[in-house]
């Protein structure tokens, strides 16, 4: 008997991953709506609270939403290691971090709401702390530490930054504590941290696991999984304490090595198939090294600074993190409804009734249909920072997308519940 | 045939669950499966404990995983298990 054995009462239930994986669409959808309201506003500078507000609605609503419901599967999955209690704490978490994302959104539209924003800091200080204690722990249950394991740990030091600075900045905006240094310093290291750090030290993690286990491609090179992590934590401190433009391209050339590395090893996929997922991964591995050339051409098509920044915004959020989440829900949903029901069939030790395949239960025709709509929403969302009067579309667009992709996992669950009962009827 | 072998190291999800299954379902107390797989099927092992089975995993090299499973109240199948392969 191995070891390493799971007790079924470990394992989350199925409820759990996809509680957080089907409200991340609906911040996707919160955050068109935010576009359709305050557009204008949101497009004049990355400085204005009603941006803020969008992107808190990205970072925290779908981005982390996404990444803990992630985690919750990904722990018991590459290391035996569920996260403790998870049964009771994952509905508490999730709970939170949705309840201190709409705290800390209303807050920042209020604008700088000062009892809204310290509530919200309350919340999501609980929510991060609590996540930061579970998987601090289940890490140091792992027998086995794999690459993603490592790069996880990275990631949440990272967010326990990330969670400290944006504290700071919350007791400043609210007026409770009066900051003598630069707040602009402050929120670029915030979101520095929190984009740089936890969410791309974590996509990092789970792609050393997600690119060869759904695509069986191989391995990530070994010496590139072990100082990946490290120094792209040590540039950003550096950067951090010299926030010199050189150490910034230190950290962009870091993450083009591994999407370059992560293009290869897609290249190299024992079968060919062509999966519509990929695309999704394709183009934000391809935005990404293009990130670098924004600034200049911008600059050459005679934007302003305020302007390129929120270029560079647009793309990292809408042209690469939200492809990325959605390739992966694309997988990992389907990929959870049919483990549930083949496990449910397996136990009962019944097999007439046949299981539907994971395309079966995700059609690629909706997910090609998301890809387009992706394509389109970053389109417009880059022409609305030039011409105003595509705000509107670009908050249609991506208020779609949200509830696009709130429909497909919907109805890839609701699929799941059908033949649930379908399977228990068989078996009496 | 008292060892079964089965590679799914080139199997996408959830092919690999779906063979070994299906190989499951035909296994004879006194067999031995034997999977050859990229990774630890960390998620097979709680339904394995359900369906009465026992298993044992060992590393092979870079994603390549070999896990033997037997009925567990075959004790001619455990003592197979315990020898090392040839």
């Amino acid at each position: 008997m191995n070891l390493a054995q799971l007790s079924l009462e470990q394992a989350p239930p199925l409820s759990i991953p996809l509680r957080f994986l089907l409200t991340a669409p609906l911040f996707l959808l919160a955050a068109g709506l935010l576009l359709l309201l305050y557009g204008d506003l949101i497009l004049l500078s990355r400085w204005h609270p009603a941006t803020s507000a969008l992107t808190h609605l990205m970072t925290l609503g779908v981005i982390t939403m996404v990444m803990v419901g992630a985690l919750t599967q990904m722990f018991p999955v590459i290391a035996a290691s569920p996260l403790p209690g998870i049964r009771w704490l994952g509905p508490l978490l999730h709970l939170l971090l949705v309840s201190g994302t709409l705290l800390l959104v209303s807050g920042l539209l209020a604008p700088y709401s000062a009892p809204l924003l310290q509530l919200a800091s309350g919340v999501l200080a609980l929510a991060i702390t609590l996540l930061l204690l579970a998987t601090t722990r289940a890490l140091l249950r792992v027998r086995r530490h794999a690459p993603a394991t490592y790069g996880i740990a990275g990631a949440l030091l990272a967010l326990a930054i990330t969670l400290l600075l944006g504290l700071l900045l919350t007791l400043a905006l609210s007026g409770t504590w009066v900051i003598s240094g630069n707040l602009r310093y402050l929120t670029t290291l915030h979101y520095g941290w929190g984009i740089g750090g936890w969410i791309g030290c974590l996509i990092i993690a789970v792609a050393y696991q997600v690119i060869p286990m759904f695509y069986v491609t191989p391995d990530f090179p070994r010496p590139l999984t072990i100082f990946m992590i490290p120094l792209l934590l040590l540039l950003l401190l550096l950067w951090s304490l010299w926030p010199t433009p050189w150490l910034l391209y230190g950290l962009f050339a870091l993450f083009t090595l591994i999407a370059v590395v992560a293009w290869r090893l897609l290249g190299q996929r024992r079968r060919h198939n062509r999966d519509p997922s990929l695309l999704f991964w394709r183009s934000a591995l391809l935005l990404l090294p293009l990130l670098l050339l924004l600034e200049p051409l911008t600059d050459g098509i005679g934007w302003s600074r305020g302007q390129s920044e929120l270029a560079i915004g647009v793309v990292l959020l809408f042209g690469i993190v939200l492809p990325i989440l959605c390739g992966m829900l694309l997988r990992i949903v389907p990929f959870l409804c049919w483990f549930h029901l083949h496990h449910q069939q397996l136990t009962s030790g019944r097999f007439t009734h046949p299981l539907p395949s994971m395309k079966e239960l995700l059609p690629d025709r909706l997910a090609h249909l998301l890809f387009g709509n992706q394509l389109l929403l970053l389109t417009a969302l880059l022409l609305a920072i030039h011409h105003p009067a595509s705000v509107p579309l670009a908050g249609l667009l991506l208020t779609l997308q949200g509830g696009l992709l709130f429909a497909i996992l919907a109805q890839a669950v609701l699929r799941f519940r059908h033949e649930q009962k379908r399977v228990a009827e068989s078996q009496i | 045939m008292p060892i079964v072998s089965l590679d799914v190291r080139t199997l996408e999800p959830c092919e690999p669950l779906q063979q070994i299954t299906a190989a499951l379902t035909h296994l004879h107390p006194g067999e031995l499966l034997r999977v050859t797989h990229r990774q630890e099927p960390h998620l097979l092992y709680p339904t394995l404990q359900q369906l009465g089975m026992s298993w044992q995993s060992r590393r092979l090299g870079p994603q390549c995983v070999e896990i033997t499973i037997w009925h567990t109240h075959s004790q001619a199948a455990a003592k197979l298990a315990s020898q090392p392969p040839a």
